[in-house]
């Protein structure tokens, strides 16, 4: 059987000028297959990250185009996002998970029971009840601890259009964040990074903490496994 | 990071070495590392058997002892006992690429189904589902089975002799009876640890998205070691 060529993942991105780092989203050897970038019109990280809905139709819009452009699956460069999962998964006939929140209810399973998930985000004064709904799962019934790196260096850097933060930067900003988690829950047992530049130091996390940590690169992962083959189907198909 | 090594809990049967079984050492591009779980027959195991639960609680400790950085197991039917296996070891657990169903079920427009190809319908249950936090009540489900044909017996038998065009014709029928009595099917999720050798066919076939095994094997070897680590392709024994 020949196997079918494979249509890029669609990268829903910010305006913002992007930081091609190691293992960031923006850089495309973060990934091994083919992804696309399309800069959705108005989405800047104060009105995405602060809940303006008035971006929903651009993210439609945007999904629309660059699945009818080929690509076989959605995905965004921020998980306050998941406040448009339904709409836009609604529109296209392709996979769409617009935040690596999305990954909790599964994550969840993945550790022992009564285990704790940390999930360290942008802004946790901005990450509300609604963005875990539309990501599939509740505060109230699921055990998480949250925290942001609001106020950091980091986060400054963030809300610039050409945001200027370092690796080291957003290392010690982030674990900053996780490690004031860590000392006051005893029970974590796994952590989620909301935001889709943590990928770049996800594995400065679990050197540090030595737990599993799933992120946006995680989303983009599992959505093309379904898509465009795992390497075993590579295999399959070259026979 | 090091390599991720993933221990996989077998049933005790023989293995099936086709491209893409969880056998093959070469489906997975980190180390595998497999362990027989004793007792664990494949009727024992889909039939809902809790006695065997024990055997899998110290074959993962064990794996674990050895050094493996997360477990799966190569049965969804385990997906009863994720709560519990997962318990009993510090890695992360996946029993089941059930466990993919409410990610799944968020990325597909609201009314859309998921078609869940099993390895025998008449055995699935809610308890299954429950195992690893989802209902059939609730999730837009549709399970259909391979129970009856060619590749089921096989896969009963001590030996397994199941073939790719085998397995591929057993599982696309089951697709297809779903897909001709519902007319929103989104994607499509494998039970069954076997069917990944066919993942690609019914994709093809199809057009629909096909989470499977490896999928969820995949995840759980990411998870534990990053992206670059499990994915890093020739070193895998």
């Amino acid at each position: 059987m020949a196997a079918r060529t494979p249509g890029p993942l669609a990268i829903l991105r910010l305006q913002h000028k992007p930081v091609p780092m190691k293992g960031s989203i923006a850089d495309p050897a973060s990934f091994a297959y083919d992804v696309r970038y399309l800069a959705v019109p108005g989405a800047w990280t104060e009105n995405v990250t602060g809940g303006d809905r008035a971006v929903l139709a651009a993210y439609v819009e945007s999904a629309r185009r660059m699945v009818a452009e080929g690509c076989r699956a959605v995905t965004t460069t921020c998980g306050f996002t998941s406040l448009f999962q339904a709409e836009v998964s609604a529109a296209v006939p392709a996979p769409v998970a617009m935040s690596s929140l999305s990954l909790l209810p599964l994550l969840e399973r993945l550790i022992p029971p009564g285990g704790r998930i940390a999930i360290v985000t942008f802004d946790a004064s901005r990450l509300t009840e609604a963005h875990c709904q539309g990501a599939g799962w509740s505060l109230t019934t699921s055990k998480v601890a949250i925290a942001g790196i609001e106020g950091s260096e980091s986060w400054q850097e963030m809300f610039k259009p050409e945001p200027g933060f370092t690796r080291d930067m957003l290392a010690r900003d982030v674990m900053t964040a996780l490690d004031g988690l860590r000392a006051h829950h005893a029970d974590i047992r796994a952590v989620l990074l909301e935001c889709a530049f943590f990928p770049i130091v996800a594995d400065d996390v679990r050197a540090r903490t030595g737990l599993p940590v799933v992120d946006f690169l995680t989303v983009g992962d599992l959505l093309m496994a379904s898509t465009d083959g795992t390497s075993a189907d590579a295999k399959v198909a070259a026979e | 990071m090091t390599r991720p090594t993933l221990g996989i809990q077998m049933l005790d049967v023989g293995p099936i070495r086709l491209p893409g079984s969880y056998h093959n050492p070469a489906t997975f591009p980190y180390p595998v590392v497999h362990r027989h779980v004793p007792g664990a027959r494949v009727d024992v195991v889909t039939g809902g058997d809790k006695e065997i639960l024990g055997a899998y609680i110290d074959s993962a400790q064990a794996m674990e002892r050895d050094g493996c950085h997360a477990i799966a197991t190569s049965c969804g039917y385990t997906s009863h006992f994720q709560a519990e296996i997962s318990a009993a070891v510090k890695v992360p657990v996946a029993t089941s690429s059930l466990l993919l169903v409410p990610f799944v079920e968020r990325l597909l427009p609201p009314r859309a189904k998921i078609a869940l190809l099993t390895f025998d319908a008449t055995r699935f249950n809610e308890g299954l589902a429950n195992g690893v936090g989802w209902s059939l009540k609730t999730s837009p489900v549709i399970v259909a089975g391979v129970e009856g044909t060619e590749s089921w017996d096989e896969m009963r038998k001590p030996q397994p002799g199941i073939t790719h065009a085998m397995l591929a014709r057993d599982v696309m029928a089951a697709a297809r009876r779903v897909l001709d009595a519902h007319a929103n099917v989104g994607a499509i999720i494998f039970e069954c640890a076997v069917f990944p050798i066919v993942t690609n066919h019914v994709r093809a076939a199809t057009g629909l998205p096909v989470f499977d095994y490896v999928s969820m094997a995949d995840i759980l070897a990411e998870a534990v070691a990053g992206p670059a680590q499990a994915h890093q392709s020739g070193a895998a024994e």
